[in-house]
């Protein structure tokens, strides 16, 4: 059910907007999903419209209030394992990881942090190639345990206060070995990852493979991940992540009942054959005056 | 030989001590160490005992003087977990040794990295009263990150207004992250702050086996190296080279090795102090043009080692 006041604000800003493809119906409890679609061929699907959409807010339909083909800026922290497990393949990360550096547009930003002996998170989010291209030159040094979901919850931190789309791409071969308290702090992190709407990216590697906990937050964020076999060009992995980013449509809507809660979403297409990876949940904004 | 006939037209041999000499030339002051084998300073240089280039060309030495002694130092711990050097070899280092080996005059702080740089308050050679203080200051810091040129900048910063030799004295493994400002940048605020960087090296070269690609060289002092040669100070090895092992790896043989290859980074703070503290300053007939210039200054005394900023506006 849809709060009054929400109604009124709908009412009072809802605006098409003049680029195509772009609907807003702005209002201040709207969620906005960013859902990537593969079509029948196996490939990205784009140029689906509003009506190919049904958004299902705890198995019941809410209404599409924000709808958009635009590219998305990408707004993304990339964390790299840096642990002594990870030595072996220092060249190969830092070197994709310039790959994902050089693919950005003046529109995206990225931030560079690593975990390992220490969790170190850049202050810099930028789209300047030169800067983040000193930071992987200057501040990548291996050696240490994997401290997984200390450096998670560090790489949220850090973009907590970033409007928008928040992404994290992890590579890593493994599970967390640091940290006392891992699943404490994992559920800090599952916590946050929805509560504030972090979309999850991994890369993982051939035998180790990625945890099964980092698998699931990823599945629950609308993420994606790759598993690299060592032959495997791994800059090729960090380039389909920014092609998702970049064909992911924008689709807002408002919970039907605003109390505060986690909520399960579903995002469908109608047309058959055609699937999504999008949040699997969100936290639903708390009406004013209500307790969740 | 152009700078021994420039010499000799402009300035008279210089005796040690605070005599100096300017020509009717616009003229720019050079501050530079000059050490023997075993770090002593080499005294009584004169004018005609420099080489001086700025941009690859020849310039004459017109005034020679000796910088007065006193130092202010900023003197920074990389308190981060990769960093091997333990607290108490700190501690020990700081308190018992390098502070009683200050002179009246000298005014310091210190500083511990982590995430940002703190800083205690300005204090003098006293080391019995400062000593709780230190030991209460330096901790560890697990996993937090390494902003090293950050701290560098701060450091240089707040070693602004002081009078005398400025100097930074830094003990790091070198191994810098998420720093705001650039290695470059903190060299150029320590150039420009007319401070040198000094450096116990906790680290050194390590190769890394890569699959499928040659072996990575990990050089994490490198940098250290450079921001000291740059800024005109010096950079000395500690002997952290031999401790190999991790306790993850094996927790007993950790303790072993540390008990048998103890890390001694008092005596290399007191060298580096004693090897700053004495400095010529030499006047040369620079360049007024305002623009940065790369400048060599070389003792022509035999054996000897020569440390100066070298860049020069």
């Amino acid at each position: 059910m849809r709060s009054a006041a929400a109604t009124v604000v709908a009412a009072l800003v809802a605006a098409s907007l003049g680029a195509q493809g772009q609907i807003f119906r702005a209002n201040v409890d709207l969620i906005r999903v960013y859902p990537l679609v593969v079509g029948p061929d196996g490939r990205i699907a784009t140029g689906l419209e509003e009506q190919d959409f049904e958004v299902l807010d705890n198995g019941k339909p809410a209404e599409i209030a924000a709808f958009s083909t635009d590219r998305q800026p990408i707004t993304a922290l990339v964390m790299l394992d840096m642990s002594a497990s990870m030595e072996d393949r220092w060249l190969r990360v830092r070197t994709a990881a310039g790959r994902f550096v050089d693919a950005i547009e003046p529109v995206d930003r990225l931030r560079i942090g690593t975990f390992g002996s220490e969790v170190a998170i850049s202050p810099h989010l930028t789209s300047d190639k030169t800067l983040l291209t000193r930071v992987l030159r200057e501040e990548l040094w291996p050696g240490g345990s994997t401290p997984l979901w200390t450096a998670m919850n560090a790489a949220m931190h850090s973009l907590a206060l970033v409007p928008g789309r928040k992404t994290i791409v992890t590579v890593t071969d493994g599970v967390d070995t640091a940290t006392n308290s891992s699943s404490t702090i994992y559920n800090v992190v599952a916590d946050r990852a929805v509560k504030e709407q972090f979309m999850l990216y991994a890369i993982g590697f051939e035998g180790k493979g990625l945890g099964d906990r980092l698998l699931t937050l990823i599945g629950r964020t609308g993420g994606g991940h790759f598993d690299l076999k060592r032959s495997d060009d791994m800059a090729t992995a960090f380039l389909r992540f920014a092609d998702e980013l970049r064909h992911q449509y924008l689709v807002g809507f408002t919970p039907a009942d605003l109390d505060g809660r986690t909520h399960s979403l579903e995002i469908r297409v109608k047309r058959p054959g055609f699937t999504v990876r999008a949040p699997q949940q969100f936290m639903a904004p708390l009406r004013k005056g209500r307790t969740p | 030989m152009f700078v021994a006939v420039m010499a000799a037209a402009l300035a008279v041999s210089l005796a040690s001590g605070a005599v100096r000499q300017t020509s009717r030339a616009n003229t720019v002051d050079v501050t530079v160490a000059v050490l023997d084998g075993v770090l002593g300073t080499v005294p009584n240089l004169s004018a005609g005992d420099f080489d001086v280039r700025i941009d690859d060309a020849p310039v004459a030495v017109v005034g020679i003087m000796q910088v007065p002694a006193e130092l202010s130092i900023v003197l920074i711990f990389d308190g981060t977990s990769s960093q091997p050097l333990k607290r108490y070899e700190v501690v020990n280092a700081v308190t018992t040794q390098w502070m009683p080996g200050l002179m009246a005059g000298d005014r310091i702080r210190v500083g511990m990295i982590a995430a940002p740089l703190s800083l205690l308050d300005w204090m003098s050679r006293d080391a019995r009263a400062a000593a709780p203080t230190i030991k209460a200051f330096f901790d560890r810091a697990p996993l937090e990150p390494s902003p090293l040129w950050d701290a560098t900048a701060a450091a240089v910063d707040a070693l602004a207004g002081e009078k005398g030799t400025k100097l930074v004295l830094l003990m790091s493994d070198g191994r810098a992250n998420a720093n705001a400002t650039g290695l470059e940048d903190a060299a150029a605020r320590a150039l420009a702050g007319g401070v040198a960087v000094t450096v116990v090296g906790e680290s050194a070269e390590s190769l890394l086996a890569q699959a499928g690609d040659p072996a990575a060289r990990i050089r994490p002092h490198e940098s250290l190296m450079w921001l000291a040669r740059e800024t005109g100070g010096m950079y000395l090895p500690d002997g952290v080279a031999r401790r190999s092992l991790r306790p993850q790896q094996d927790p007993f043989a950790y303790v072993r090795e540390l008990v048998a290859t103890p890390n001694r980074p008092g005596p290399l703070l007191v060298s580096l102090t004693n090897a700053m503290r004495q400095r010529y300053r030499l006047t040369i007939a620079g360049p007024t043009d305002g623009r940065e210039h790369r400048i060599e200054v070389r003792a022509l005394t035999p054996g000897t080692t020569t440390h100066w900023a070298r860049r020069l506006r």
